[in-house]
């Protein structure tokens, strides 16, 4: 009997994962951020780009925190989609939601035929062979393709002009109801895989991918689903940017930016639901404010990095769901004791 | 009733060392096979080779008629056959019901597809829902459910994993050392699941606890140098002149009747006590390890209550107990792993409580792993030199002659070395620095009973160089090396005895 008491006592620590699965939470968020748009109207450019960023973090997490594969290439996934997007609004056509749509089949062939490749490599290895596509990636968009990228100089185009259905995006404010939207979905898509079959056999990765082929799957096609889906959450989410700005550069796909979508994880909490959007804030929110003091903002990024890594490693997310457990102890304590008063 | 899997002379080598060479094989449907064999003899390279890890170099495996010598693993799955691994495989990171979905899935839905695994919730789907719970219910680890892995005690992931491939119906379930690193009930548990669905499915296993199998097994194979000596029913196989002289070391020749009687001993698990701790001279040992009043636990949780003991020097000092019972994170807090919650621990006089585990080890306490971990990819030659670096001292000589079967082992790859030999790499490796007080976790865990017998002997001879503290759950085995015998339960201390008497009368439900 005792045993099953011990037991008991050990199912109290939860795996990480299985908290906060609430389906309150992807509605509270955005709404939060859209209650912040009409509190500071003039952030409103920090939020959409707070959104759009915490999609490709997203991404990333699936790659880094699921699968426990670290890749520095995924600004060149980024400008990948980026440019598809940029490309196809300079010179073909004017409709933003096909330029998604491309943004969306390059990066799911790139992540195709990249993941075949590099998912055959140790993790240490996929790493570096992903910041050496990154490089030469930059390399393709400053110079090779300098006819029609137009290479430092940028390309600059008119990405919100025709009327799309339900909401007419070709106004800013308008956008960000859009890719608030946009958030919103992608949260309640990324919710799903986090409790879903495919979620979990991601995780498997991480912990014995021997084991996980006398389960009966094969762990290469798995790693390179995950690998994909990475790879078409990171060009989705430049495709975003690239409708925001309106403009591109081969600055986004520079070897240097790989860091910050892994800080921005890191940040959040690896591996954790919600980590990648309030990572993304809180890298964000950093950046926005500490520049107006300091011209070398990452200094203090990379402080607050550290403190994660060292003592708090579940990340702000992890934070708060302590924080709440926390609370609520305290406050069914109160409830018992007043009870038995 | 047909054949359902074989083997035609398959072969399978690392470098040059022919780890299986040539075995012949038919396993009937719905029959239960037990393969023995000392360590090293390939029993778990051919299970390998049956689920596909390897491919062999010559022969051919069969599956209900069918070549599958060139499958992969996941596509034998997929038709059915399962197994467990010796060293325990689940997954850390999930919970005990996500590591359990996964494998009934994967079974259910015929489609592996990453897009259909998308939209399946494991959290809501009732169906997944209600073929857990049966299992676990069935494998008595419902109170589980929702812990992660990782934080499971190893007779529970055992079990687990044995759970794991049950849920997914398997025509033929492959057991590589069920019994191994558990207790006597937890095995006792998974002997009546094993009687429930005997007959029902194939299932072929690997064991070296063979009193265990009596009951539950139609075939024995044994196996000896990669090849297989005898096949046939359980009584008749274990009499075999050939299958005595290899595994149970019992020569035929000299006096059969004392053969049989050791082997019924055997069989039965009775050892008889042979004098191995005669009374030493009334003179006052010296203490060497104290530990007085310890608590440790993991975070909020308790796992180590209240735990007083002595070592004194040149003494063998057993702690039994079951699986969780908190011996292993008792020998982790010694050794500076884990930090204690209140009490202290003296080594030597010298309050080592709130020393780092590399500051432990340099005073001389050497811990030796449960999971028999090696430098895999460096020769056992390597490994010593690693280790006497560390510690300054490079007299191997001094340690060899009680292991001499390393000598010969000293340019393979550690990887390549079986359970019983990475056993004696290691002891061999932490008595290098001469070291006063060895703690080792359950040293005979999964070894062959010849193994154990050289080990036995081994530990007797230690006696004059060091003091051995060990966790052992093998009460026979307690009962002739111990001079002082602790046991733990629910992490206190239960019992604490050093009348030699009490020892070999150890009973069951006092230590266990």
């Amino acid at each position: 009997m005792s045993k099953v008491k011990n037991l008991q006592v050990r199912a109290n620590t939860i795996a990480p994962h299985r908290r906060g699965l609430s389906l309150v939470f992807p509605f509270l968020f955005v709404g939060l951020l859209i209650i912040a748009r009409f509190l500071v109207p003039n952030k409103m450019t920090f939020l959409v780009e707070v959104a759009t960023f915490s999609i490709y973090a997203m991404g990333n997490n699936i790659l880094m925190g699921y699968m426990g594969y670290i890749s520095f290439g995924q600004p060149f996934y980024l400008s990948s989609g980026a440019y598809t997007a940029a490309l196809y609004l300079a010179y073909v056509g004017r409709n933003p939601l096909i330029a998604i749509a491309l943004a969306i089949v390059t990066g799911l062939i790139i992540g195709g035929v990249f993941g075949t490749i590099f998912m055959r490599l140790k993790s240490s290895y996929f790493t570096l062979i992903n910041a050496a596509l990154c490089a030469m990636g930059l390399f393709m968009f400053q110079r090779l393709l300098i006819d029609v990228t137009r290479g430092d100089d940028g390309l600059w185009y008119r990405s919100r002009m025709l009327a799309t259905p339900l909401l007419d995006i070709r106004f800013p404010k308008n956008f960000f109801f859009f890719v608030m939207a946009v958030l919103l979905v992608v949260l309640l898509l990324y919710r799903q895989l986090h409790r879903s079959a495919l979620g979990n056999v991601f995780r498997t990765i991480q912990s014995n991918e021997e084991k996980i082929q006398f389960l009966g799957y094969n762990p290469f096609k798995i790693k390179v689903a995950g690998f994909t889906l990475a790879t078409v959450m990171a060009s989705f989410a430049g495709s975003l940017f690239a409708i925001n700005f309106g403009f591109v550069n081969p600055n986004m796909g520079e070897n240097s930016r790989a860091i910050e979508v892994v800080v921005a994880t890191l940040l959040g909490g690896v591996g954790s639901l919600y980590g990648p959007l309030f990572g993304t804030l809180g890298f964000l929110g950093i950046k926005d404010i500490v520049s107006n003091f300091v011209s070398r903002w990452e200094f203090v990024v990379g402080i607050v990095t550290m403190l994660i890594l060292f003592r708090f490693n579940e990340g702000i997310w992890g934070f708060f769901l302590n924080a709440g457990a926390w609370l609520k102890v305290r406050i069914d304590r109160g409830a018992s004791a007043k009870k038995a008063r | 009733m047909g054949t359902i899997i074989s083997t035609k002379g398959v072969v399978k080598q690392f470098a040059a060392f022919k780890a299986v060479a040539g075995v012949d094989l038919d396993v009937e449907e719905n029959e239960t096979l037990a393969i023995i064999g000392p360590n090293g003899a390939g029993k778990t390279t051919f299970l390998n080779i049956l689920t596909g890890l390897y491919i062999p170099e010559a022969g051919r495996v069969y599956f209900r008629g069918k070549d599958v010598t060139n499958q992969k693993p996941e596509a034998r799955v997929a038709s059915g056959v399962l197994r467990t691994f010796q060293i325990v495989q689940v997954f850390d990171n999930l919970t005990v019901f996500e590591n359990m979905a996964l494998s009934y899935y994967r079974k259910k839905e015929k489609s592996s597809m990453p897009v259909n695994m998308f939209f399946v919730n494991f959290y809501k789907s009732i169906d997944i829902a209600k073929a857990v719970d049966e299992t676990l219910a069935l494998f008595d680890i419902t109170s589980a459910r929702e812990t992660q892995v990782g934080n499971l005690s190893l007779g529970l992931k055992k079990k687990l994993e044995i759970a794991m491939s049950w849920i997914a119906d398997p025509d033929v379930l492959i057991l590589d050392e069920p019994f191994a690193g558990i207790g006597d009930q937890e095995i006792d548990e998974i002997l009546t699941i094993m009687q429930r669905i005997q007959h029902k499915k194939t299932i072929i296993l690997v064991e070296h606890k063979v009193s265990k199998l009596g009951g539950i097994v139609d075939k024995l194979a044994v196996m000896h140098d990669g090849k297989l000596i005898a096949v046939g029913p359980f009584e008749e196989t274990m009499n075999d002149p050939t299958v005595r002289e290899s595994y149970w070391k019992i020569s035929c020749d000299e006096n059969d009747t004392a053969g049989s009687a050791n082997i019924q001993n055997i069989l039965k698990g009775n050892v008889t006590f042979d004098g191995a701790a005669e009374e030493k001279s009334g003179a006052v040992k010296r203490e060497l390890l104290k530990v007085e009043n310890l608590d440790v636990g993991y975070g909020q949780l308790k796992v180590v209550f209240d735990v007083s003991l002595n070592v004194n020097q040149g003494e063998i000092v057993m702690l039994a107990g079951r699986n969780g019972a908190g011996k292993t994170t008792l020998f982790r807090t010694i050794c500076g792993f884990l930090p204690k919650m209140n009490g202290k621990v003296s080594f030597n006089g010298e309050d080592i409580s709130a020393l780092e585990a590399f500051k432990v080890a340099q005073k001389g306490i050497k811990y030796i792993h449960q999971d028999k971990t090696v430098f895999r990819s460096l020769t056992v030659r390597q490994n010593f030199e690693l280790s006497s670096y560390a510690t300054k001292d490079k007299d191997l000589e001094e340690v060899l002659p009680y292991f001499p079967k390393l000598r010969v082992l000293m340019d393979r790859k550690a990887e390549a070395l079986s359970g019983g030999e990475r056993q004696m790499l290691l002891m061999a490796m932490a008595l290098l620095g001469k070291p006063p007080l060895v703690l080792m976790d359950e040293p005979t865990e999964g070894l062959a009973p010849h193994v154990i017998e050289d080990l036995v002997s081994i530990f007797q001879q230690l006696k004059t160089k060091t003091t051995l503290f060990i966790v052992e759950q093998n009460l026979p085995l307690v009962a002739r090396v111990a001079d002082r015998v602790y046991s733990m339960k629910e992490g206190k201390i239960v019992a604490e005895t050093t009348d030699r008497a009490e020892i070999c009368n150890l009973t069951f439900e006092r230590y266990l």
